[in-house]
């Protein structure tokens, strides 16, 4: 099995220092734990970025460079390295919400691919040649075992485990394998419409017909403060059952019990 | 009654910003947390009319999984604005809700059956689904609801498409779509795309008409799915960290009956947390305390036994949906925070909630 997993660096808000995406290390993580003939830990990008040691000093035994600009889309890099290298298995993170990106990459690469993408995997539980079983993370605290044939795009949880410390020296003597992208002119970046654009789109007219709002400031102004706010409910409660009943009728109002 | 989350949580309408008077300076402030966004019905009520689309040229497209208020709530965006007479709104569902989509402004109405198909992996049929709608009607725009689930979807049908989606729309101006910047602090225009989410935690309320909601066919098999979805369950309340915790019993200093605390907690299937006050004395674990210096919890109900409501304390319940207080003083700060207060003493509770619980497995 020929995995591959992509590594994004992030910079830190505040101090401006380029880190590794907690995502991603959950990424590399959950690949070295797999029977891979070939692990490739890919990013696009600067060779010499220093947020790099991160995956580095992971124990991982190479990771490649697809170098581009600086601000360059790995998008059209992605596609092209991929066309070539045609692997079973392909990890990203970034699902974290609080990501720069909006976590569209993976989707746009998978749709490219023409191969079934899952996000939020937070486990692999078996893996039989090309037929995995894993675990998805789903909001609520609910988790759903699916089976998937290779190939296939994955994105990784939040809730999966967590990417190893990154060791200095490990990081010291992993080595960087670069390649420089070239002919990327055939993978252009995904255009924002596509088809049915030959006249211009309903929203627009209809946004610029606007206002329609009936009422001015001075009637909304009185309009709000005729309008409820979500004030508590206090209770004076008698006894301590009195209490438990409208604790529990509060808990099946909010479809809490299984009562 | 006022608009709700899918959650139950009271939903802040962001038009409804009040002013209060500042007393030195007799300066006007704005307190946006003021108002809560009126109901549907109020808003029906003020309909002025009722729209009819004959021959559509094209359509505006509406996913609703869920069909609740929350779902439809993001149509308000839309029909705020000046739609041309030719363009129809078309609601997607899974189900018969012609009547109240007529109300919400929908022209009209297509459902997408979902049985026999719940083996498979829906987002990935799903999205093949709409996709194949998206290129047999004239639809220039499908837009979906922002959570993770439809978010995913959006990027499916997106990438089916070969476009960029556009997420976390908040609204409609000539040059495009706004949302916010990704600082969090400026809103930004965006391009339009043919296929959005919108979040619809700032739809205001707005007069708009009724549509007539009128079904149109679709006689498509669900496509299949690339996935095999074998098992789907909750994690147990043991397992859970406690930031994916839906219904959390949080004890304070007020909690002395620690036994019926987690006995009760574990009728209830609820997760266990604490003010520093008692993790500090090694009643709960350190990871189990809430606040600012501990985690920040989203349940959708969390329920406060003992404790005051210290602002550190209510900064990591900021996300909780709502929130029960259980505690003997009616002027503790958590009484002002809690959806339901209640006067009593916690301890008396915890063990009246246990015995309820044994009687009702006896
Ligand atoms: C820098 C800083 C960080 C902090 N971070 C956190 C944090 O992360 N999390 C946190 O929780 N706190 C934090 N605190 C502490 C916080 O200020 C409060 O001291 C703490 O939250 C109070 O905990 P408590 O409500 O359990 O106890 P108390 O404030 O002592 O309140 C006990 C409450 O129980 C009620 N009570 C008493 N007996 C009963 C009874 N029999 N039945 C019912 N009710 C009863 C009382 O009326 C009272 O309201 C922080 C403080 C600082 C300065
Ligand atoms: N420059 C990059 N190099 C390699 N992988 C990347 C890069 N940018 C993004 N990714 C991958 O795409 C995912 C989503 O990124 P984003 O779209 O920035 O949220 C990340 O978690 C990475 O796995």
């Amino acid at each position: 099995m020929h995995i591959v997993v992509f590594t994004a660096v992030r910079i830190a808000a505040g101090s401006a220092r380029p880190y590794r995406s907690p995502t991603d290390a959950a990424a590399v993580e959950m690949a070295l734990s797999l029977p891979y003939s070939k692990l490739d830990v890919v990013h696009v990008g600067d060779p010499l970025n220093s947020g790099l040691n991160g995956y580095l000093g992971m124990g991982i035994p190479s990771l490649t460079v697809l170098a581009v600009d600086p601000d360059g889309d790995p998008y059209p890099a992605m596609c092209k390295w991929l066309e070539m290298t045609k692997p079973d298995l392909i990890l990203f993170g970034g699902s974290a919400r609080s990501g720069e990106g909006d976590g569209y990459l993976p989707y746009a690469i998978a749709g490219k691919m023409n191969v079934p993408i899952l996000n939020d995997t937070c486990e692999i539980l078996s893996v039989d040649a090309q037929t995995l079983i894993l675990r998805q993370a789903l909001p609520k605290a609910r988790r759903r075992d699916i089976t998937i044939t290779l190939p296939a795009v994955l994105t990784v949880s939040s809730f999966a485990k967590p990417g190893r410390q990154s060791a200095y020296g490990k990081a010291r003597k992993a080595n960087v394998h670069t390649i420089k992208m070239h002919g990327l002119a055939g993978f252009v970046p995904v255009p924002v419409l596509a088809g049915q654009q030959d006249k211009p789109s309903s929203l627009q007219i209809a946004a610029a017909g606007k206002p329609k709002s009936t009422t001015n400031a001075r009637d909304r102004l009185k309009q709000l403060s005729t309008l409820k706010t979500g004030k508590s409910k206090i209770i004076h409660a008698a006894t301590a059952d009195d209490a438990v009943n409208h604790i529990i009728e509060y808990l099946k109002q909010h479809k809490m019990t299984t009562e | 009654m006022a608009y709700k989350h899918a959650s139950n949580r009271l939903r802040r309408d962001p038009w409804a910003v009040q002013y209060a008077v500042n007393p030195v300076s007799g300066r006007k402030r704005m307190q946006p947390s003021g108002g809560y966004a009126t109901t549907a019905d109020e808003i029906i009520e003020a309909a002025e009319y009722v729209r009819h689309v004959a021959n559509p040229s094209d359509y505006i497209a509406f996913y609703f999984p869920d069909m609740n208020e929350d779902d439809y709530q993001i149509s308000r965006l839309v029909t705020a604005l000046a739609i041309p007479d030719d363009c129809a709104l078309l609601a997607i569902t899974h189900g018969e809700q012609s009547a109240i989509l007529a109300k919400h402004g929908f022209d009209r109405h297509l459902i997408l059956p979902l049985s026999d198909v719940d083996e498979s992996f829906l987002a990935d049929s799903l999205a093949t689904a709409l996709v194949d709608l998206y290129w047999h009607y004239p639809i220039t725009h499908i837009l979906l609801p922002d959570s993770v689930k439809s978010r995913d979807l959006a990027y499916r049908v997106a990438a089916q498409c070969n476009v960029m989606p556009t997420v976390s729309v908040q609204g409609f101006s000539a040059g495009g779509a706004i949302k916010r910047s990704s600082c969090g602090t400026k809103t930004v225009s965006c391009p339009l795309s043919p296929v959005m989410t919108i979040s619809s935690d700032r739809i205001g309320a707005t007069n708009q008409s009724q549509g007539e909601a009128m079904s149109i066919d679709w006689c498509s098999d669900m496509p299949p799915s690339a996935f095999i979805a074998t098992r789907e369950f909750s994690l147990s309340v043991e397992d859970l960290p406690l930031s994916e915790a839906a219904l959390i019993f949080s004890a304070g200093d007020g909690v002395k009956d620690w036994a019926a605390f987690h006995q009760a907690a574990r009728a209830a299937n609820a997760a266990t947390a604490g003010s520093r006050v008692v993790c500090d004395a090694g009643l709960l674990e350190k990871k189990r305390q809430v606040g600012t210096s501990g985690q920040s919890v989203t349940a959708d109900v969390y329920v406060a036994f003992g404790i005051s409501g210290a602002v550190q304390h209510l900064q990591g319940i900021a996300g909780c949906a709502n929130v029960i207080a259980v505690n003997i003083d009616p002027e503790s700060p958590i009484m002002k925070r809690a959806d339901l207060g209640i006067v009593a003493d916690a301890n008396a509770v915890l063990k009246a909630m246990c015995q309820h619980s044994s009687q009702g497995e006896g």
